[in-house]
């Protein structure tokens, strides 16, 4: 597949994959851009524009990791694309799906008690991703930042050792998998084997929904794993705090 | 309408062996796969039926070829597959070896299946058999598979291939997806689980 690079047009780009949309509004750029470049329009609204390539790259093409590139990226600016995510998902996305799901079983005819069951395991991943993006809020990225810190200013590094003594990235990874597993599921059980008594235009917005939220997940996880851990991994070595 | 399905029995005294095996067969033909320590454990299945398929090691199946006859006098057809452990040694035509290639397996497994006289029909790929149905009526109200294992009486290894073989057949990996699954094919009630929180 081909890459994007930043003599592209914006506009361009849209056109061939429209499901970066939500990923271009992380960076805080917004449509009606005309004929600008990827370079101009990150230039003129501050944003790294090698780190834009990147992340709307891997975003498209799933094998696509130029993995020495995205480590020499600082956390600092990672942390931040992750946590506007987070947002999106938690302002945008649940409440959009918890609408449709409403829509979806409201719409039910016929014996409908089964078609309740996905609001149910909806819910409970709900539950589940809410949890674990709050884990990275408050405790993950918090202590990275610090690690960060801490290897810039030998006065933060006592703070951060009495604080952190015991702790490392090691061990507040945490698999990625049950969720993906998850959402496969549920997909999948829609597809396959619930009972078709809904609205089938209501239907298709909530796979479409799920499919496009699943996509954004994994790149989400790609990120994280591919690039954050590894390049936190690099500065707890540097700061003597590997085991 | 059971008694038409076949089974793939392993016996052999090694894990790893076992472990292997399991994911090989994944890609067989085969309606159940039974993995054994020893023989005697098959005084456990007292019902056996239908066209079975042993994959054992020559000298099992020599120290023990009368309680295995005995056991399956009431089966309708039995074939012996033997396991060659030793690395130089040739194949026969009824012999897999251990370091033969999975494809290469695969494709003996499946040609002794089909000379038992039990072609598979197509299209029948989310069915499950008697037994996976029971796996997942207890893997659905949550037991874990130790439990599963323990209340049927067979080994954990049968019971986490046999969910191997669930999640191929249905596309549902999840415990909570599987309990979904059961729920929406009647193989549990929703009353059974509505209260809880596998889901």
């Amino acid at each position: 597949m081909e890459l994007f690079k930043e003599t592209d047009k914006l506009a361009t780009v849209i056109h061939k994959d429209h499901t970066l949309l939500p990923v271009i509004n992380r960076f805080g750029l917004k449509l009606g851009f005309g004929d600008a470049t990827i370079k101009q329009l990150c230039v003129t609204n501050g944003i790294d524009v090698t780190f834009f390539l990147e992340i709307i790259n891997v975003f498209r093409n799933e094998n696509y990791f130029s993995e020495k590139k995205l480590l020499d990226f600082s956390v600092v600016i990672v942390i931040d694309y992750l946590r506007k995510t987070h947002k999106y998902y938690l302002e945008y996305v649940f409440p959009e799906q918890e609408r449709l799901i409403d829509l979806f079983l409201q719409d039910c005819y016929g014996e409908c008690k089964e078609n309740e069951l996905v609001r149910k395991f909806y819910h409970n991943f709900r539950e589940e991703f809410i949890n674990h993006v709050q884990i990275e809020e408050l405790r993950v990225f918090p202590y990275i930042l610090k690690l960060k810190e801490a290897i810039l200013d030998p006065l933060d590094k006592d703070v951060f050792f009495s604080e952190y003594r015991g702790s490392n990235i090691r061990g507040f990874e945490k698999e990625h998998s049950d969720m993906d597993e998850k959402m496969f599921d549920l997909k999948n059980i829609i597809i396959k084997y619930l009972p078709p008594n809904y609205d089938p235009n209501i239907g298709n917005s909530l796979l479409s929904s799920l499919f496009m939220f699943e996509k954004d997940m994994k790149n989400h996880s790609r990120i994280e794993d591919k690039i954050l851990i590894p390049k936190v991994r690099q500065l707890e070595k540097m700061i003597g705090k590997d085991e | 309408m059971n008694s038409s399905l076949n089974k793939i029995i392993v016996i052999c005294n090694s894990d790893i062996i076992l472990a292997g095996m399991a994911e090989i067969l994944t890609g067989c033909n085969s309606d159940e796969v039974i993995l054994l320590h020893l023989s005697i454990e098959l005084m456990d299945y007292p019902y056996l039926s239908g066209y079975i398929l042993v994959i054992l090691p020559l000298s099992i199946f020599e120290m023990n070829e009368r309680l295995l006859n005995q056991i399956f006098s009431h089966v309708r057809k039995t074939k012996y597959l033997y396991l060659n452990l030793n690395e130089k040694e040739e194949n026969s035509g009824d012999s897999i070896n251990l370091y033969d290639n999975k494809i290469l397996i695969v494709n003996k497994i499946n040609e002794s299946l089909d000379a038992l006289g039990t072609k598979r029909e197509s299209g029948t790929i989310d069915e499950l058999t008697r037994r996976e149905i029971d796996v997942l009526q207890l893997v659905s109200k949550g037991l874990a598979n130790k439990e599963v294992a323990d209340r049927l009486s067979i080994s954990i290894h049968t019971v986490i291939s046999h969910r191997k073989n669930i999640s191929e057949k249905t596309g549902i990996k999840s415990a909570s997806g599987l309990t979904m699954y059961a729920v929406l094919k009647k193989i549990i009630d929703l009353d059974d689980i509505s209260t809880s929180d596998l889901i």
